[in-house]
């Protein structure tokens, strides 16, 4: 029966953190005990290439939308503390805004605790934006490529035309989810 | 102290790293992409906290953490969906990782252990801490976080699929 401790010491091993004494010392106890050299070769067997298929878990990161999303979190980030009832989905809220229009939003009270309604969500994050949040924004030059993908994702026919108001400026364009169900952002 | 501007370099420094973290812990991409999110609004309200030339990635991970058991784990757990369904994949073997196709295997593989494993192997194995840091920053003694890396590569070795190679195995001198 191999221990916790003949474990440690096994695991330690063979991610080669042991000191010179002890790694000295765990090597001949397996030259002399054929359980431990099995129990050895059964934890050496899941050492998998960790960290080469994890870098391929980072480079599927959506790291462009985070970083819009954190460019929109501007300097009005109110000292309050999120709601526990939306803060899962701070980030998973489809909203209509741009200039002007923000104000509307502005008033709009947080989720109430029985109120699962993803509409109220929304309102509650837009109300984190200010006039600011989107000053630094070009969004132009991706306007059509990001209505193309939000397009096809929702299956909604969506073109710089067919979205287009009257003295508001395009932002941002993407695609976010709230519980499962697919929402698209346009700023 | 630690300015806004600071904080914000930080996250943008280490969102891909964070939601990589973030997808260990939930085992969803879209949960992950949720964890960042609000790990940026908190480590903004809170940047007076942080402390300049310490490291802001460790100090990120723990807010992460901390969102994912307090709130959003609970939340999902409430909801019936605290538990992940071991024959969900977490990427679908050479499709959303087109160019690595053994990457997708290893990573589905690391899906299927409990969620303490995987957090300490991604900790340990991946993001590279000591078991001493592992066991600071998860608040376990360093035994646990021994037993835990046992119980991953005893299970792993017996979910490997033919053709995987083991890594960290150091010459068999047997």
């Amino acid at each position: 029966m191999i221990g916790a401790d003949d474990d440690a010491l096994l695991v330690a091993l063979i991610d080669d953190r042991l000191d010179a004494a002890a790694r000295r010392a765990i090597e001949m106890r397996l030259t002399v005990e054929p359980k431990l050299r099995a129990r050895y070769h059964e934890l050496a067997a899941g050492g998998l290439p960790f960290t080469r298929a994890f870098d391929a878990a980072l480079a599927e990161a959506p790291v462009a939308r985070m970083q819009a999303k954190l460019n929109a979190v501007g300097g009005g980030v109110p000292r309050r503390r999120p709601q526990r009832r939306w803060i899962g989905a701070a980030a998973a809220i489809a909203l209509l805004l741009a200039g002007a229009a923000i104000g509307r939003f502005a008033p709009a009270p947080f989720a109430s605790e029985d109120n699962d309604d993803w509409r109220a969500v929304v309102a509650s994050y837009a109300s984190l934006y200010t006039p600011e949040t989107f000053a630094g924004i070009d969004g132009a030059p991706n306007e059509a490529a990001e209505l193309a993908k939000l397009s096809h994702a929702l299956g909604v026919a969506l073109t710089p035309n067919a979205i287009a108001l009257p003295d508001l400026t395009f932002k941002w364009a993407g695609m976010l989810a709230y519980d499962g169900a697919p929402l698209g952002e346009i700023a | 102290m630690a300015s806004r501007d600071e904080i914000r370099a930080g996250l943008s420094a280490n969102l891909a790293r964070l939601w990589r973290y973030g997808l260990a812990l939930s085992a969803a991409r879209d949960v992950a992409e949720d964890l960042v999110q609000a790990t940026a609004l908190r480590a903004l309200e809170r940047a007076e906290q942080f402390q300049s030339g310490t490291r802001i990635d460790r100090w990120l991970f723990a807010i992460l953490r901390s969102i994912w058991l307090n709130e959003i784990r609970a939340r999902r757990i409430r909801q019936g969906q605290g538990f992940v369904d071991p024959d969900q994949v977490l990427f679908s073997d050479g499709t959303e990782i087109e160019t690595n196709i053994f990457a997708g295997q290893v990573l589905n593989a690391v899906h299927r252990l409990p969620e303490a494993q995987r957090e300490t192997v991604l900790l340990v194995y991946v993001e590279g801490l000591s078991y001493a840091e592992a066991a600071e920053f998860l608040g376990t003694p360093i035994g646990t976080i021994m037993s835990r890396l046992a119980a991953a590569r005893s299970a792993l070795g017996r979910l490997r699929a033919p053709g995987m190679s083991a890594q960290g195995t150091i010459n068999d001198r047997r």
